[in-house]
């Protein structure tokens, strides 16, 4: 029997939404027992959870349990990808980030992308962000490629 | 300095909000300005009318490019103001984004709003926001968060208003579902003859009424009575407030069940200077927070 005390969560399993899953607590609080129930407000199981839970908060227990799998994938496949060097660690970095610095600087240096995203980092540095040269800060945001911008960058800092 | 981002219309309550906020500071020896990021369908020039029309002066106002320093503090009269441009991101220019980005990168106050739940957590992330300080009309929004503070007009710095009556009625039509129901109302009440509906040049607008496009110069000045029957949320009106400031009548015909910011204000007194300076101050002591936990002086 479900209980407002034995209850753990409810959430559609499909993307229906036809199909309930609740989690129980057994008697001994030592296991998780799962039922699958059809969403039918005529079936004596749905009423049972219907009076404990509103359809709308199974609605928002799904959306909340979607999002929480969604962010273990993308953890799982960012510890991948950093374990493979496929993407950089930020915390961690190592000599094979060069060649791809290098790569990111010296080619496609008129990418407007990459111009955009090249100053919003520069604009990070507080010694280029509160710069008093405000004639350089302003050649720095105009800039149309990444030597150039490069050059502004470390005269600023310098 | 203080930057008072406006991304909205420039028939907007924020953006007047906005200005009159940026008055007040500077009077008191906080500089401040008001940097206006137009919205694509609008120029600069509508921006500039619909503060040159209203106030009694215009200063402190820059467009589209700006490189704040990270001691400098953003304010947004509305959530809206940086959830906007997030969900806009593509019809912006390169300039008029990057100013985006330095400026919600910085420690902002924001004023709370449920316009876009979902999309405003994506929107600071999105432009890297490090702190937002809110503040919340509690009365408007139980559930919100942040320190209690309310959107006030700062009648002091309108200018003075010409009585130059040519309708009787006002209505706000400035977007379809205004409009609708505008002509809504128009339809089971014969006595609405004589109005003027102020709204935008837009397809959705009715021929046969009589449409006046904003902005319009001495609005206030211009009708007898206010008929407001905004049917949506409504988090802090201003025309009614505008009206009874004036002593002019105002015909609340909307739904009184509605629980926003209509029923609130509504029950809340003209504002004086007293009570603008009491609620502001609350403003001006956060913003001496925060300069003293970053040491910036």
């Amino acid at each position: 029997m479900i209980t407002k005390d034995n209850l753990i969560s409810a959430y559609f399993i499909d993307n229906d939404r036809k199909n309930i899953e609740v989690l129980i607590k057994s008697e001994d609080e030592k296991q998780v027992i799962p039922i699958i129930m059809p969403f039918d407000e005529t079936d004596s199981k749905f009423i049972e959870l219907n009076a404990i839970v509103t359809v709308d908060k199974l609605h928002e227990n799904t959306y909340q349990k979607k999002k929480e799998e969604q962010k273990d994938f993308e953890d799982l496949a960012m510890t991948i990808a950093k374990k493979n060097g496929l993407v950089f660690d930020e915390k961690k970095m190592d000599t094979k980030f060069y060649p791809t610095l290098v790569n990111a600087m010296f080619k496609n240096v008129e990418n407007e992308d990459h111009l955009f995203a090249l100053k919003l980092a520069l604009f990070e540095l507080d010694k280029i962000r509160d710069s008093k040269n405000d004639e350089l800060k302003k050649k720095l945001r105009q800039s149309k490629n990444k030597i150039e911008l490069l050059k502004l960058a470390i005269e600023l800092i310098g | 300095m203080i930057n008072i981002v406006c991304t909205g219309k420039p028939g907007d309550g924020l953006l007047r909000y906005g200005y009159e906020h940026c008055c007040y500071l500077n009077s008191v020896g906080i500089k401040s300005q008001v940097i206006i990021i137009p919205n694509p369908k609008h120029t600069k020039e509508d921006y500039i009318k619909s503060i040159t029309d209203q106030y009694k002066t215009y200063e402190n106002v820059i467009f589209d490019y700006y490189t704040p320093n990270s001691d400098e503090i953003t304010l947004v009269l509305g959530r809206s103001m940086i959830t906007l441009p997030y969900l806009d991101r593509d019809r912006y220019t390169k300039d008029q984004l990057m100013t985006l980005h330095l400026l919600f990168s910085n420690k902002v106050i924001a004023i709370y709003s449920e316009n876009h739940p979902k999309d405003y957590p994506l929107a600071l992330e999105y432009f890297n926001n490090k702190k937002v300080y809110d503040l919340c009309d509690f009365d408007v929004y139980p559930n919100g968060v942040g320190k209690q503070y309310e959107k006030i007009i700062n009648f002091d710095v309108y200018k003075p208003i010409k009585d130059e009556i040519q309708h009787k009625h006002l209505f706000l039509g400035t977007t379809e579902i205004y409009y609708k129901e505008i002509e809504r109302h128009m339809d089971t009440n014969g006595n609405y003859s004589d109005h003027g509906i102020v709204t935008y040049n837009a397809k959705w607008i009715n021929p046969s009424l009589n449409n006046l496009f904003v902005p319009i110069n001495n609005i206030l000045g211009k009708f007898e009575t206010y008929v407001y029957t905004k049917p949506n949320f409504d988090p802090a009106p201003r025309l009614f407030v505008e009206f009874r400031w004036l002593g002019k009548n105002v015909d609340y015909v909307r739904d009184k069940n509605i629980k926003d910011g209509g029923m609130i204000y509504w029950n809340r007194p003209v504002p004086t200077k007293d009570i603008y300076k009491t609620n502001i101050n609350i403003l001006i002591e956060l913003i001496k927070e925060i300069n003293e936990e970053y040491n910036i002086f």
